[in-house]
């Protein structure tokens, strides 16, 4: 083992993107995804990646861990995972990284596990593939892993085939896949979108819970504020394939710089509204990422935006509020302004 | 489980009745008078009475077919009348059957042995240069006849070659069991080249679309190389288009059969049965088409009790 501190500060960054973009080539000209994106993440935390459908959230994530299939797309700038680089090398150099370093957990239980395989096969053929662990070792460690991720009698479940589970089961089995063989980087791409909402708070405890066994760092890729605000330690907030507002969680929620990040507050339904409160939403549609908007890609939503918006993109800045809060505005809210 | 092989075996019976009295009757519009064919030269006025009484023909056509059905039920096939007169028919039936059932089975191993393969390396690029050229040789292939394939094989394996026997070379397969093969894998072979393209396309195409799914990210992400997420993922749960294919395909070789059988001399079913048209014998006939109607629903049934094993997301009913 690596010698890890336990002080916060000392903590090195196991995630480092610097100035990735990745950029598909379509029928109707090159899409631009992920824009020029730069992030760190420490060993242990939880980033938060929050955006509308189509922001560039599932896109980023999957970049950073080098999962894109490479036909049609192109990649700039850099994205480390614990010193290895990850864009432009060997798939070979990947394969030594997945799985065993870094894991990821689906959106969609359903579709995520093999249909044709046992799940029990499913976990096994991780730790024997990354582990070169024996047929019978795998067996009985999948059988632990899927007790550990409580799944009631494990020996008879690891024989099931995934449509025989549940849809929290099933995804109880992924995150077992997951942290079978021990990563220290998990990207979870909407780990609970799919399930009913009893469910996801134990997803969700069971993510927390193995994570801090395991001292996991993690991406969160969500739509749900809900769910940001309370697993994880910094959020950033992505448009149009750019992050437009990145804060420490608690930060961010207590004072908003970016028109979006504020949009997307307000348009999730509040428990202490008065019943029948209608609820406001972001008005049209996130642009066209093959013809991107000049200027602020969010200006043309934007209530607040003047002509300086339209003309001139705004570029990530600190806060003179706190160094930790970034946004990308000209006329952020709340009081917020650039450092110079 | 009971109750749908219960139904199962109702639904099997009833497509039975149903197409044997359907041939019955439709053989009966065959031109041809299988007296005339019997009798040849000795054909007269009398004897041709006689033969008729003797076999049947005199009465009516319900009074044949109730006749027919209870003799087959009891086991009672027949004998022939004009293909090789006063032989039983379950005797030729037993003879001649297996050695097109051998041909048929193992030109579907061929044509799995080359189209999964194939289909495997070339999703990994689809539309790439590779795929193209596959399929370019597959279509190709296809549009080649077994009249052709199976005189230019013979041409190039037996005759400028000399790898496998030639024609006339038959043995059955308790004398001489690795030379009955050797016989058996030419026909085969010409006869895969027409299954060949239809496996490719079905397997090719449900891979590439299961390739999109997130359970291969998933195995990605999980460190497996691209072969074993091939083999181990996507090939199994893309198989069910090429396992039905197969299946109806089996029921279709027999006219491929028959070319490779008569030109290469040998004794086996399909040869029986344009014998049994061409010379009127309705039992032979009869016989023949019930066989192959057997065949081809039950391989239907075996076709529908794998596919859940193969995919367990399909449900039996």
């Amino acid at each position: 083992m690596t010698n890890v501190t336990d002080s916060p500060t000392q903590a090195d960054n196991i995630v480092v993107v610097e100035n990735l973009s990745t950029t598909f080539s379509t029928p109707r000209g090159s899409l631009t995804a992920v824009n020029n994106v730069s992030l760190t993440i420490k060993r242990g935390m939880s980033l938060g990646i929050v955006g509308e459908s189509g922001s560039g959230k599932t896109v980023l994530s999957r970049s950073i861990i080098g999962l894109l299939p490479p036909s049609n797309m192109n990649q700039t700038g850099s994205a480390t995972i614990n010193g290895n680089q990850i864009i432009g090398v060997a798939h070979k150099e990947l394969l030594k990284l997945w799985g065993s370093e870094v894991a990821m957990i689906f959106q969609d239980p359903m579709t995520a596990l093999t249909p044709t395989r046992r799940v029990g096969d499913q976990i096994a053929e991780s730790l024997r593939i990354n582990l070169k662990m024996s047929k019978k070792d795998a067996k009985a460690k999948a059988i632990d892993l899927l007790r550990q991720v409580g799944i009631p009698s494990p020996e008879r479940r690891a024989r099931a085939y995934p449509n025989q589970l549940s849809g929290g089961m099933r995804q109880r089995v992924m995150i077992a896949i997951a942290i079978a063989c021990g990563p220290e980087f998990l990207v979870a791409d909407e780990p609970t979108t799919g399930l009913d909402v009893t469910v996801q708070a134990q997803v969700l405890d069971l993510i927390t819970e193995l994570r801090r066994e395991a001292n996991l760092t993690m991406i969160l890729v969500t739509h749900d504020l809900g769910v940001v605000a309370t697993r994880t330690d910094n959020v950033a907030v992505m448009y149009a394939g750019r992050i437009v507002e990145q804060a420490p969680t608690r930060e961010l929620f207590a004072r908003v710089a970016m028109p979006y990040t504020k949009g997307l507050l307000d348009s999730t339904p509040r428990i202490d509204a008065p019943s029948h409160t209608r609820l406001s939403s972001i008005e049209g549609r996130p642009p066209d990422l093959v013809n991107p908007p000049s200027g602020c890609a969010f200006a043309p939503r934007c209530s607040f935006a003047q002509d300086r918006c339209r003309t001139e993109a705004p570029s990530l800045v600190a806060s003179t509020l706190n160094p930790n809060h970034l946004f990308a505005c000209h006329y952020p809210l709340n009081g917020h302004a650039a450092q110079q | 489980m009971a109750r749908y092989i219960l139904r199962r075996l109702i639904a099997f019976c009833l497509i039975m009745l149903t197409i044997s009295l359907l041939s019955f009757w439709l053989m009966r519009l065959l031109p041809g008078d299988p007296i005339v064919k019997h009798l040849g030269t000795s054909y007269t006025a009398e004897n041709a009475k006689a033969f008729a009484a003797q076999v049947g023909l005199d009465k009516g056509f319900f009074a044949q077919y109730f006749t027919w059905l209870g003799d087959t039920l009891t086991g009672n096939l027949g004998y022939s009348w004009n293909v090789s007169p006063n032989t039983p028919i379950s005797e030729i039936l037993s003879k001649t059957l297996p050695p097109t059932i051998e041909i048929a089975l193992l030109s579907q191993v061929i044509a799995l042995a080359i189209s999964v393969p194939a289909s495997v390396a070339v999703v990994r690029r689809p539309n790439g240069k590779l795929d193209r050229g596959v399929n370019v040789v597959m279509l190709s292939a296809y549009s080649i006849p077994t009249l052709i394939a199976v005189p230019v094989l013979t041409l190039f394996l037996c005759v400028r070659y000399n790898v496998l026997p030639g024609p006339s070379s038959w043995v059955s397969f308790n004398e001489d069991p690795i030379l009955n093969l050797r016989v058996c894998l030419l026909p085969a072979m010409a006869i895969s080249i027409a299954s060949l393209a239809g496996h490719f396309r079905f397997l090719r195409n449900d891979m590439i679309i299961n390739l999109q799914e997130d359970f291969v990210v998933m195995a990605r992400s999980k460190g497996l190389t691209n072969r074993r997420i091939l083999w181990r993922h996507v090939l199994r749960p893309s198989s069910v288009t090429l396992l039905t294919s197969v299946g109806l395909t089996i029921g279709g070789l027999i006219v491929g059969i028959f070319v490779a059988e008569v030109y290469l001399s040998i004794p086996g079913f399909s040869t029986q049965v344009i014998a049994a048209v061409d010379t009127s014998d309705y039992g032979l006939l009869q016989a023949c088409i019930m066989t192959i109607a057997f065949i081809v629903i039950s391989i239907q049934l075996i076709v529908n009790f794998l596919l859940p094993i193969i995919d367990p997301r399909i449900a039996r009913d």
